[in-house]
């Protein structure tokens, strides 16, 4: 028999370095010891790989096409057994494609507008668009919305959501096109545009938290967390608006405005409403769409509110998974930063790049051997098969739009497989949720570290009482300020010391709500995040009372005849054990898909050119 | 040593193309449901050729539809020809692949991840070197598409187109007028083959065996000796690597 000649290629020239590479890289310097790299979006993306790197690529795909026509059993045909997709014992055609359709690549039109960071990498992979297009693209959004009344209504208002744009945003994503170039795509963050918002620190843009009183806080270190995104390739795009100092709900900020102004933030789905806070202007952003992904901060419910307003996922990780370096403080006792973003798979592929143990936030020593691989792998459509999930009815605004998305949400839990139970809360539960928030008693205590360690020398007002002295600051809110101001050392002891009685009761809180799943053999509890761009009750103290982890996923909008507030998103929120977010991630993923409740907002379509 | 593919019995008559007959029919044929579509397949080929000139063929499948991936079994008379190695072009983007057999190719080529499938009509262009006098065949054996759903349609055996392979001529004569006597070209033979049904989206078990759009297998007259001839195939061969260097660098 005459040897065969086998000639295989890749005809665009992008692939070849975007699909041949093998492993992954891990840029130098991260400032978190990082757990594993995380692998390309487990297990879809890397179930049928067969060189070992995680992903489908070239390599698979000659290894599959070698193998065509062998048949089971055979040495050839185990070698690539994995790629009998069908499982009819023979390398087929089909079992070449079904390989290939996982290979993270598209070659058709790319649309920016709710684009995925899966659906920008295959579209970087395939060269139809660069991280330089992304970034400009969204640059150029930002310019064309972002301060544009572009709401018709009487009552509408310019979203406001961004404070600063990245100068070094394009070499940045020139830097990312090169690494694609050359070493493939190295991480599923590579190249795609984040806003953060403005109280994390960013060696390329000033951190104001908000404040005019800080505008000019160019720091000379990135927050661990940015820099955890930057090794994953990620282009830092823009600083997002906020609630001044990260206080409250309703994203009212200073920063870059004279003394005595200030401005709000709106949702680009109702914009006479805001955006909710205080990670509002990340929340207005993500949901317009002027970057890819976002990133907040959550004390009391600062990342899940503006993702209920906004029609986003959000993640608040579990206090000890990410850390806090290098971000404005508001009560360390409850800060946490992590993901706002259009889809749960988003939320996860961003969560991955900034977990680590970070020395200089001892809390992030808890993580130590629980922190997965990558939460992508709990991106399964069945994941609530099988599940116990509770909720407390009390938790439940009697409100008709929260009434009718949260009964169809109950329905959808069930049909997915979900065993859904209304749960009578033990004594002391009322107790978890009526402790009140670190941001009184712990403010000027943190602060007062942010600004030893951080706080650029420039910055003149670096106190409580010298910020109020300038002026330049939400005025309204004097009293606020000058009561964290007044708050003595002995008095943020006996508060958050280590027997301190807000330490005290988060410690007892997380006991009595573990104990609540365990011993309902429950996997998550859930409840609505809030109401029509309304905060509902004690619902956002739940997590940061206890320090677990809670991801919140839209369930639906208010329609007229609920008599609400038509437009609004709410979201159903699942508060889970302590670093258990990979179960909630598959949770909220599966109702995701179940429902696809997140609406894109009308009003900020693609741009005509 | 690789267990042989399937191997199908190659079309050695000449002047012969066999319609399309449908050997499976596409899953879920609902026209609406998004399964491969093939209307015809064809072979081109010249007619007649010299040993030693290279002979390009065109495979194309008109009127597709959703066609994610395909593989083609082309047999052709490998007394007679030659497969020039890596001349098998593909639609840009994907992977291809291609094995080369005693008197058989296959060609694979895949869409990547999540792209879309093709369309419309698919050329594959070959080429081979005729490297024994004779009446060579090139046939289609088998076109296997697969869908963006993984559905897939399989359509055997299809077309082929034959050329006559005349001898190398004798060692050209120094003083031979290199303008003289070399005949225009004629039109290219075509094989042309429709699929009953697949056009509307419901392919049958069986195809027609008449529409034959064949000719020319025999149409051009055998020139041996002609120097202008020779001269007229290198400048073919010329201008096809050239083309086919412009398009590498593309």
């Amino acid at each position: 028999m005459t040897p065969r000649r086998r000639t295989a290629t890749v005809a665009a020239t992008s692939i070849i370095s975007a699909l041949a590479v093998g492993g992954l890289v891990v840029a130098p310097g991260a400032a978190a010891d990082d757990a594993p790299v995380a692998a390309f979006l487990a297990p879809y993306y890397t179930e049928l790989d067969l060189t070992g790197d995680d992903q489908v690529t070239a390599a698979d795909l000659e290894l599959v096409s070698a193998a065509l026509g062998a048949t089971s059993p055979s040495a050839e045909f185990d070698a690539v057994a994995t790629a009998d997709v069908d499982a009819d014992g023979v390398i087929t055609v089909a079992d070449v494609a079904a390989v290939s359709q996982r290979a993270i690549y598209d070659d058709g039109e790319f649309q920016l507008v709710e684009a995925s960071a899966v659906d920008m990498q295959a579209a970087m992979n395939a060269g139809v668009v660069s991280s330089v297009d992304l970034t400009t693209d969204y640059l150029a959004r930002i310019a064309a919305y972002d301060t544009a009344k572009v709401d018709p209504a009487a009552d509408g208002r310019p979203l406001h959501s961004i404070i600063t744009t990245n100068d070094e945003a394009l070499a940045a994503a020139a830097a990312a096109d090169a690494t694609r170039a050359s070493q493939g795509m190295t991480s599923m963050l590579l190249g795609v545009p984040i806003a953060v918002k403005d109280n994390y620190d960013t060696l390329d843009m000033p951190t104001t938290a908000g404040c005019g009183c800080w505008d000019a806080n160019q720091t000379d270190d990135d927050a661990t967390m940015v820099a955890g995104l930057r090794d994953a390739g990620a282009v830092i795009l823009a600083k997002a608006s906020l609630d001044e100092f990260a206080y409250g709900f309703a994203s009212e900020y200073t920063a870059g405005q004279p003394a005595g102004q200030t401005t709000l933030v709106a949702s680009p789905y109702v914009t006479s409403r805001t955006a909710g806070g205080s990670s509002g202007g990340t929340g207005a952003a993500i949901a317009a769409n002027l970057a890819g992904i976002g990133f907040g901060t959550d004390t009391g419910g600062s990342i899940r509110i503006p993702s209920s307003y906004n029609q986003l996922v959000g993640v608040r990780p579990t206090v000890g998974l990410t850390s806090r370096t290098g971000i404005v403080p508001l009560a360390l006792s409850q800060d946490t930063g992590g993901p706002l973003a259009r889809s749960v798979t988003d939320a996860a592929i961003a969560l991955d790049a900034v977990t680590g143990v970070d020395a200089s936030d001892p809390v992030t020593a808890e993580q130590q051997g629980r922190v997965p691989t990558s939460y992508t792998a709990a991106l399964d459509p069945t994941a609530l098969e099988g599940t116990r999930i509770g909720y407390v009815a009390s938790m439940v605004s009697t409100d008709a739009t929260t009434q009718r998305l949260f009964a169809a949400s109950l329905a959808t839990l069930r049909a997915q497989g979900a065993t859904v139970v209304a749960v009578t809360p033990p004594a002391g539960f009322a107790r978890v949720l009526s402790e009140s928030s670190g941001s009184t008693n712990e403010f000027a205590h943190d602060l007062a570290a942010y600004t030893r360690d951080h706080l650029a020398p420039e910055v003149t007002a670096r106190t409580i009482p010298e910020i109020q002295a300038s002026g330049r600051y939400v005025q309204s809110r004097a009293s606020i300020y000058t009561a964290r101001a007044a708050v003595t050392e002995a008095q943020y002891q006996a508060w958050a010391g280590p027997t301190g009685s807000h330490t005290t009761q988060i410690a007892a809180g997380q006991q009595l709500v573990t104990g609540m799943l365990d011993g309902g053999d429950l996997d998550a509890l859930i409840y609505p995040s809030a109401v029509a761009y309304n905060s509902f009750s004690t619902n956002m103290r739940l997590s940061p009372n206890t320090g677990m982890p809670a991801v919140t996923v839209p369930m639906g909008q208010a329609i007229a005849a609920d008599a609400t507030v038509t437009g609004a998103g709410i979201n159903l929120e699942f508060l889970g054990r302590d670093y258990d977010e990979s179960t909630l991630i598959g949770l909220g993923y599966a109702f995701e898909q179940a429902t696809h409740a997140r609406t894109s907002p009308a009003l900020y379509g693609p741009l005509t050119k | 040593m690789k267990p042989l593919r399937r191997r199908l019995p190659r079309a050695r008559s000449s002047a012969t193309a066999v319609a399309l007959a449908l050997a499976a029919v596409a899953l879920g044929a609902s026209p609406a449901s998004a399964a491969p579509v093939l209307a015809s397949a064809t072979v081109t080929a010249p007619a007649t050729a010299t040993v030693g000139d290279v002979v390009d063929v065109s495979v194309v499948l008109t009127g597709t539809a959703d066609v994610y991936a395909y593989d083609l079994e082309v047999g052709f008379d490998d007394v007679a020809l030659d497969y020039v190695a890596d001349s098998a072009t593909s639609p840009s983007g994907g992977f291809d692949d291609v094995q080369v057999a005693d008197g058989s190719l296959s060609i694979l080529h895949t869409r990547l991840g999540s792209s879309p499938a093709l369309t419309g009509d698919l050329t594959v262009d070959l080429q081979f070197t005729a490297v024994a006098a004779g009446s060579a065949a090139v046939s289609i054996d088998s076109v296997e598409l697969i869908g963006a759903d993984g559905s897939s349609l399989v359509v055997t055996p299809t077309a082929s187109a034959v050329v006559a392979v005349a001898a190398a001529p004798v060692a050209p004569q120094p003083s031979a007028s290199p303008t003289a006597g070399a005949p225009a070209p004629s039109a290219s033979p075509t094989a042309t083959a429709p699929v009953t049904g697949a056009a509307a989206g419901r392919p049958t078990a069986t195809g027609s065996r008449d529409d034959l759009a064949f000719t020319g297998s025999d149409s051009w007259p055998l020139v041996a000796g002609s120097a202008g001839l020779l001269v007229l195939g290198l400048l073919v061969v010329a201008a096809v690597a050239l083309r086919r260097r412009a398009a590498a660098t593309r």
